[in-house]
């Protein structure tokens, strides 16, 4: 195989591991710090490791790499700001029908909702957000984790029933 | 089949219709799905892959620069840190040792100055003394012009900084003089060392060096000079000096007529009264004076007019 040959030190080859990994490593940083620009740095800080130590590291294991890089680096920085998410702006979060009782209501949900995933652990958080919004697979979780899908899938779940039982006691 | 396990399925995107079937049919699913699609409105911010990558360049070449002096910039900064904390606490002592002292004794009064040793400098009349007050200590020098007495305590070597010479001491009483555009040192106690005329002198006590055209010296016999009991004192000097301190004392103007102003005088005369100094001055050179009321003082010869 070609990419065994490659090393990471190459441009093209670091290149390649960049846009392959970068959104879903922004994802997951966003998804821990609720920051879009403390997320950016992250992802730039986790790659400029891999690039540090690129002969040491295969293609291949790049990103269990970068994404363990960067979850150290997160756990290193101190002051985890208390930020809420946002949603994207004019999108419908319900199929049915808008009469202004209900469009309230449903600001209502999502302004819960938000303060619920702030009373997730920061590792339920980030796994269920994977889950729901990037569509990751369990097993994919699990090996950002290096956890079984198993365990993923608890994680998830899990998550799911506290989101709910927050957001029914807001 | 169970409601948890469906979850656990749909979850994972690999929900049968079977599943499906058991959720729909479960009332909690409602807020499930509720949940889930407020989720997937979550705004998550895009990267920009192209932007990121040449950022991620200049981090690069950035790091790489740093990587080679980091630790020792951030050694030397914490070095620096002290040293610039030193070096402003030396500029701002330097600075404020620098700030010069003038006293300037009046017109008609003797000036008592105390140094920070206990040094003191006592001020003929309108003579002037200039010291540096913070780092005396350090530096004991003074700037004199005019007549001055000079008890110094022991310490560093003193030094009086005169227009015609320097004048050096460890610790003793000593009397410099500048007046007359010559320079008179005359030691009291101790041992003084005079550079004057390009010639270094040492002054031992009862000398009293006179360094003009050339060197003289004479003898002391006081502990201390006249002018400070209010009197001056002379030893063998030429009149025109001692008329030149009679001016100088009582603020009069002295003009001679017939008589050779390089006469020597040796003697003392008041600071008291003018017309009794004359006299003391006059009197043993069988010369005579007149004054008048603008203070203008003739010396003449009597016999040769």
């Amino acid at each position: 195989m070609i990419e065994k040959e490659t090393n990471i030190c190459e441009d093209a080859t670091f290149n390649r591991v960049y846009k392959e990994h970068a959104q879903s490593l922004r994802n997951f940083m966003f998804f821990k710090t609720k920051d879009k620009d403390a997320s950016y740095d992250l992802v730039q800080e986790a790659f400029l490791k891999l690039w540090q130590n690129c002969s040491k590291v295969a293609p291949e294991k790049a990103k269990s790499y970068i994404f363990t890089i960067a979850n150290n680096l997160f756990l290193n920085t101190v002051a985890h700001k208390k930020v809420q998410f946002k949603y994207i702006e004019g999108v419908k979060r319900t199929s049915e029908n808008n009469t202004p009782e209900f469009i309230l209501e449903e600001k209502e949900f999502g302004e819960k909702l938000k303060k619920a995933l702030n009373s997730l652990t920061e590792l339920q958080r980030t796994a269920f957000l994977m889950n729901r919004v990037e569509g990751k697979k369990y097993r994919e979780i699990a090996a950002i984790y290096n956890i079984s899908e198993k365990a993923a899938g608890k994680r998830v779940l899990d998550a799911l029933e506290k989101l709910r039982e927050t957001i029914e006691n807001l | 089949m169970n409601t948890q396990e469906s979850l656990e399925k749909w979850l994972n995107n690999q929900a049968s219709p079977a599943d499906m079937d058991v959720l729909n049919a479960w009332p909690d699913f409602k807020i499930y799905k509720k949940i889930d699609l407020h989720t997937k409105a979550i705004a998550v911010p895009v990267h920009d892959i192209p932007f990121a990558i040449q950022e991620l360049k200049q981090r690069r070449s950035f790091a790489k620069n740093k990587a080679k002096k980091n630790s020792k910039i951030i050694t030397m900064s914490h070095v620096l840190k002290i040293a610039a904390a030193f070096i402003l606490l030396a500029v701002s002592s330097v600075y404020i040792a620098s700030i010069p002292t003038k006293i300037e004794a009046s017109m008609a009064q003797i000036e008592r100055v105390d140094l920070p040793d206990t040094s003191k400098i006592t001020l003929q009349k309108n003579a002037r003394v200039g010291y540096k007050k913070y780092g005396w200590l350090f530096n004991r020098e003074v700037t004199l012009e005019g007549e001055a007495f000079f008890e110094v305590a022991k310490g560093k070597t003193f030094t009086v900084i005169t227009p015609h010479g320097v004048v050096q001491v460890l610790g003793t009483s000593f009397n410099v003089s500048t007046t007359n555009e010559i320079l008179v040192v005359s030691c009291y106690e101790g041992l003084v060392s005079v550079s004057a005329n390009g010639l270094n002198t040492f002054v031992s006590p009862g000398d009293s060096f006179t360094f003009g055209d050339q060197t003289v010296n004479n003898k002391v016999y006081t502990t201390k000079p006249n002018w400070i009991f209010n009197e001056s004192s002379f030893v063998d000097v030429p009149l025109d000096i001692v008329l030149a301190e009679i001016e100088n004392q009582y603020r009069v103007t002295i003009t001679t007529k017939n008589i050779d102003v390089t006469l020597r005088y040796t003697g003392s005369f008041t600071h008291a009264n003018v017309l009794e100094a004359l006299r003391t001055v006059t009197l043993p050179l069988n010369l005579s004076f007149s004054k008048d009321a603008q203070n203008n003082v003739q010396i003449y010869n009597p016999k040769k007019q």
